[in-house]
């Protein structure tokens, strides 16, 4: 038992994974899941960002709405490209990364607040640029439909093969094909990150995150590192925007893409433990969870109940109240997130960490008394009108 | 000036003068220095902190910076290692010049120059053995790197012990030890040390020099800056001392202890 709580991130994707195939599934309750899979990648794509590499990127919004169009404009009818989902996916991951390098490039130097000023300006300066660029973007009614084939010549229709279900869809694009798609992009997301944090350029980003002058004199160099994370925290988040686009076939409202996701995004990153993948998962899962699939289950509860359907009585009404009454309580009582990084706790707990480095300053001093007794040349330190004693200290 | 004094050129290059040279290192009259500062101007905004500054580190040396708060000792070291861009002089290191080739400060590490910042910097949450491969991060040599891990383990043994401990939770000497032995994971020619004394009992401030003295014995020059003038100056080879960003004296560090100026200025007599 207790390994399976050590592992439960992997049980919960293979209980992911038979969810399909379990009597109690239900296609509209599946498709609710594909879009918690949806949020977790892009959850993850601000993980790299902002828990490993310590930027406060406020617009992760933004790679996620450019990764949702750019997989709209390279599939809709009415426009020439008419390409596949997998190429319009790849593009879409190039296409965030590249807006996170090149939107990143000139405000390097900054750092920490005005950061986070500049990235929350390009949040809503991608979101502006897609309400108001109609010829492309077709304003405030978004892309659509979109209705792509998973591969270039496959157009993934009437998959017969393996219905089980009298509610499972015939496309590529319905439940539970999608589910799958989506669930195994998480796996490899989460599967990418763990293995950043373990290499190279993941310690290096931890290291910067830490202290900046210091991994400069390492050899480090910061302004690679920072654009490196970007590129890939940007990308992770247009794979999330291009799955987004697909699952809806539509990019959607844009308003979808506006500042409340990337606070949400936020949310989700600290409720679960800035810098830990799994505690990530899970407070995705916990807040959009409850925002895309309890809210609705409790409304519908709760007016059965009552017998009415009074806007008050909606709970997904207060669910920005709710969110911040979440956040407000993690700050004051567990700032560390859920599953906290084992780095992160200590630096919030500072406590636990000042008795032990008393303890070791102590052992030290009695260790250094110990050994300066039988060193040959204690340094008279006071005794600084004996210039004689100074040639104790040279250098034969 | 006073005529007792030597003045800076002829201190440091006089052959009259005995140099304390560490075993296999040839004369520093002979060899060909190390780094070479010249003319160098720095510092930030609109105001230069570091006034036509020269100096030399010749193979093999210690070199003791010494000088008040805010003389420029830390700006130094930092434009020296590129951090804090020069914005006249030369820096030639190993025959390369710094300034002129714009050589970017991490590529600065891998020419062989490491820098143990002031304050020590260790990262706090990283472990101790992540701390020490962070230090190696531009080479690419594994059995080189664990050679020299077991080197600083030999120098450092307290820090094979605490290996998976967080750098946060060390002690400060511990964590000063960390941040010399971090630098030494570049295998370095020169490591530059910015106040190792800085926050130590002074036990432990004669115990990291003993070690200074022990990687120097072990072919690594040093340039160091501190405020305890008297421990640097009787652990360095030679010492400068720098007045509100120039060099006002130079000479051996035992011409500079005993030099009635130094000793009123930095030696409280």
């Amino acid at each position: 038992m207790k390994r399976l709580l050590q592992h439960w991130v992997v049980v919960l994707f293979v209980l992911l994974a038979v969810y399909p195939l379990l009597p109690v599934a239900e296609a509209t309750r599946g498709e609710q899941f594909t879009h918690l899979f949806i949020y977790a990648i892009l959850a993850q794509g601000l993980n790299i960002v902002l828990g490993l590499t310590g930027l406060l990127h406020l617009g992760i919004a933004a790679f996620f709405a450019i990764g949702a169009y750019t997989v709209g404009i390279l599939t809709v009818s009415h426009f020439p490209f008419q390409q596949s989902f997998a190429v319009a996916a790849v593009a879409a991951v190039v296409m965030a990364a590249l807006a996170g390098v090149l939107t990143t490039a000139p405000i390097l130097r900054l750092r920490g607040d005005y950061l986070a000023l500049v990235t929350l300006g390009l949040g809503l300066i991608v979101l502006y640029a897609i309400r108001n660029l109609d010829p492309i973007t077709d304003g405030t009614k978004g892309l659509g439909p979109i209705d792509a084939g998973p591969l270039p010549g496959f157009s993934g229709r009437n998959l017969e093969s393996w219905r089980l279900k009298s509610d499972w869809g015939r496309n590529w694009y319905n439940y539970p094909y999608f589910y799958y798609l989506s669930l195994t992009a998480l796996g490899a997301v989460m599967l990418l990150v763990r293995n950043l944090e373990h290499s190279r350029l993941g310690r290096a980003w931890v290291a910067l995150r830490e202290d900046e002058l210091a991994a400069t004199c390492m050899g480090l160099n910061p302004a690679r590192l920072k654009l490196a994370a970007i590129a890939v925290g940007g990308g992770v988040a247009g794979l999330a925007g291009a799955l987004y686009a697909m699952a809806l076939r539509h990019t959607g409202n844009p308003q979808a893409y506006d500042f409340t996701l990337s606070m949400l995004m936020i949310c989700c990153v600290i409720l679960g433990g800035m810098g830990n993948r799994n505690g990530v998962l899970l407070g995705t899962f916990l807040l959009i969870g409850f925002d895309r699939i309890l809210t609705s289950i409790l409304d519908n509860e709760i007016q059965a109940w009552v017998g009415s359907a009074a806007p008050y009585l909606k709970l997904s009404g207060y669910r920005l109240l709710i969110f911040g009454l979440v956040l407000i309580l993690m700050m004051r009582f567990r700032p560390e997130g859920l599953l906290p990084a084992r780095r992160i706790q200590r630096e919030l707990h500072p406590e636990y960490d000042e008795a032990v480095g008393r303890a070791a300053a102590q052992a030290e001093l009695a260790e250094t008394a110990a050994t300066a007794a039988e060193s040959p040349a204690p340094l008279p330190l006071h005794a600084s009108n004996a210039p004689a004693s100074d040639t104790q200290h040279s250098f034969r | 000036m006073t005529a007792a004094v030597p003045s800076a050129a002829s201190a440091e290059l006089s052959p009259g003068v005995p140099q304390p040279a560490t075993g296999d290192a040839t004369s520093p009259a002979t060899a060909s220095p190390l780094l070479l500062v010249e003319d160098l101007e720095a510092g930030y905004g609109p105001i230069n902190v570091l006034h036509r500054l020269s100096l030399t580190v010749y193979p093999g040396e210690i070199v003791a910076i010494i000088g008040a708060n805010g003389a420029g000792k830390t700006t130094t070291l930092l434009a020296i290692s590129g951090i804090v861009p020069a914005r006249a002089g030369r820096i030639v290191f190993q025959g390369r010049d710094l300034t002129a080739e714009g050589i970017p400060p991490h590529e600065i590490v891998r020419l062989g120059l490491a820098h143990a910042p002031e304050g020590r910097k260790i990262f706090p949450r990283l472990t101790v053995r992540e701390n020490l491969d962070m230090g190696a991060f531009t080479r690419n040599d594994p059995d080189g790197i664990a050679a020299d891990l077991e080197k600083v383990f030999t120098l450092f043994p307290i820090l094979r012990q605490r290996q998976q401990q967080p750098g946060g939770l060390l002690s400060g000497g511990e964590q000063q030890m960390l941040a010399i032995a971090r630098a030494l994971m570049a295998r370095p020619k020169l490591l530059l040390l910015d106040e190792p004394s800085l926050g130590l009992a002074p036990q432990i401030v004669v115990h990291i020099f003993q070690v200074i003295r022990e990687l120097n014995r072990q072919g690594v020059s040093v340039l160091l800056v501190e405020q305890n003038a008297r421990m640097a100056l009787k652990n360095a080879h030679r010492g400068y001392v720098l007045e509100t960003g120039r060099i006002t004296l130079s000479g051996t560090g035992q011409q500079l202890l005993h030099d009635p100026r130094v000793r009123a200025a930095y030696l409280g007599e």
